[in-house]
């Protein structure tokens, strides 16, 4: 009993003493991916809220990246890429997987805007750019954002996958761990996975939640612990994932290897871990 | 001052028409109802006056100054707009949704907090008390008082009404009939509004026009139309709150 007890703390250390590597590159994969599939959503789905000819086809187009296996879409790219591996053809997979929820929701809060609330606004003398600007975006908001956390829980979990083409991530624990037996580092892999996932998804909410409360009249005692509660969460977090995005010393190339014992073995060799 | 001549609209080209040739002018601080069914062409018509629909021929004077050749958004600036959707701005306080036009003006700051006071003392809505509220923590009345503050805030003469006391309740659309009507005498208002409703027409407006499939039957002070309609359905339609009110006296009278 003693002595598989210790050979678990053992291996539980061997594991964790990986955790900064791959957390970063989790953090990196998934924060990178959500920006710039924040970055073409948004405006892809203003866009198609505007135009009854793009919304269709656009809508379309997302749902079917969305209906193709997540791995399938990995392989796809990589093979796009003339069969280049590591971050980029991961980045690529995530930031088209994550489009889906948030191009819908940008149009579908775009959408739900109440007619006379655009009537008044135009009827008072906004331009359309204006009426865009000041009223449907900050109206469409919370959908925006709701769009952006499924988004971005969708993406820490098919951050894991990125494991298969190179690129380090909290899949390196899980698809190490199940060809090696080594149910310690599915664990580590997955509760490290799930909890990112929670941590950015109640942080972004945690955001929203927040600046909605600005200016809400008199202010409880109770409202204003809250409020610094959830402020020093959002602080703790942020401080988290700036500690994880701190460059640790670059990699001159990437080394994978097919996901069978053999190769991890040969790999981890090469890699001179 | 606002003048119509001869302002037509036709959304098929020509085959049809939700507005056929009308002519009316309102002056300085004159209060002008436009009366009808639903699809009469009313509404349509008041839109036209602030470009929310352009006439399809004939031409519209504000002030003097044929709007089509003032861009739409400077002319609805200067032009204020109240409808029965009220269209609050929900994520705006009651203090921001009144300043949006003198923010669209680009007025300074002191100014505008100095006409929110102003304006809403005048609906009686103090901007302390009220100022920092959201429109989903009033009632429908104070919603309407704020959307009458809204569209008086930015010094405009000229105020567009459409249907605006249709979604109150029968007691506080009272009260807000009768606030905005002194409010319209103090500023020297001039007031075009849409109503289907001959009493609130009749109450409150100078000169009332009534409209049916597209045109203007007649035009004039609610005792020229009383006592000399022209037209069958003037007569039908002025005589309601009249035959109205002599049906509650016989009935009140029966349960004396």
């Amino acid at each position: 009993m003693l002595t598989s007890n210790s050979v678990l703390n053992e291996n539980l250390r061997e594991q964790l003493i990986l955790l900064p590597e791959y957390f970063q590159g989790h953090l990196l994969l998934t924060l990178s991916a959500l920006i710039v599939g924040i970055a073409i959503s948004v405006p892809l789905g203003i866009w198609a809220s505007q135009s009854p000819r793009v919304k269709q086809p656009l809508l379309t187009t997302v749902s079917i990246i969305q209906t193709f296996p997540s791995l399938a879409i990995l392989a796809l790219v990589v093979a796009l890429l003339g069969g280049r591996i590591g971050f980029l053809p991961a980045f690529i997979a995530l930031t088209l997987y994550s489009m889906l929820p948030i191009v819908r929701n940008t149009v579908a809060g775009l959408e739900s805007v109440s007619a006379s609330v655009i009537e008044a606004a135009k009827g008072i003398g906004m331009s359309p750019k204006q009426i865009l600007s000041k009223i449907r975006l900050p109206l469409a908001m919370p959908i925006i954002i709701a769009g952006i956390r499924t988004a971005t829980v969708w993406t820490v979990g098919l951050a894991t996958l990125s494991t298969l083409v190179g690129a380090s991530s909290f899949g390196n624990y899980i698809f190490t761990g199940i060809q090696t037996r080594n149910l310690v580092a599915v664990t580590v892999g997955s509760l490290a996975s799930a909890a990112l996932a929670v941590a950015l998804d109640s942080m972004i909410g945690a955001t929203q939640w927040l600046i909605e409360q600005r200016t809400e009249g008199v202010v409880s005692a109770k409202l204003k612990r809250t409020r610094i509660a959830v402020g020093s969460a959002i602080v703790l977090v942020f401080a988290i994932v700036g500690y994880g995005l701190i460059p640790q010393p670059k990699a001159d190339f990437v080394i994978a290897g097919k996901p069978f014992t053999e190769q991890y073995i040969v790999a981890g060799l090469i890699a001179g871990e | 001052m606002i003048e119509l001549s001869g302002v037509q609209k036709s959304y098929d080209g020509g085959k049809s028409y939700a507005v056929a040739n009308t002519s009316f002018r309102v002056e300085r601080g004159e209060f002008l109802a436009l009366i009808g069914e639903s699809g009469c062409g009313k509404t349509t018509t008041l839109k036209m006056i602030n470009r929310l629909e352009e006439p399809s021929q004939g031409e519209i004077l504000v002030n003097g100054q044929n709007i089509q050749d003032q861009n739409p958004e400077t002319l609805r600036r200067n032009i204020g707009y109240v409808f029965q959707g009220i269209g609050l701005f929900p994520h705006r306080s009651v203090a921001e949704n009144v300043a949006a036009v003198p923010q669209l003006l680009h007025w300074d700051n002191e100014r505008i907090q100095a006409r929110c006071e102003q304006i809403l003392s005048m609906v009686g809505l103090p901007l302390d008390e009220y100022g920092d509220r959201y429109p989903r923590q009033l009632s429908g009345g104070q919603q309407q008082r704020v959307g009458v503050a809204r569209a008086l805030a930015a010094e405009s003469e000229i105020v567009l009404m459409d249907e605006p006391f249709g979604a109150l309740d029968p007691i506080t659309r009272v009260e807000v009939q009768e606030e905005f009507k002194r409010i319209q005498k103090e500023l020297n208002l001039t007031v075009v509004m849409v109503t289907h409703d001959m009493t609130e027409a009749l109450m409150l407006a100078d000169r009332v026009a009534v409209m049916k499939d597209g045109e203007l039957l007649q035009i004039g002070s609610p005792s020229e139309l009383l006592n000399n309609p022209q037209h069958e359905y003037v007569k039908k339609i002025v005589d309601m709150p009249k035959r109205r009110a002599d049906r509650l006296e016989e009935i009140m009278g029966r349960n004396k």
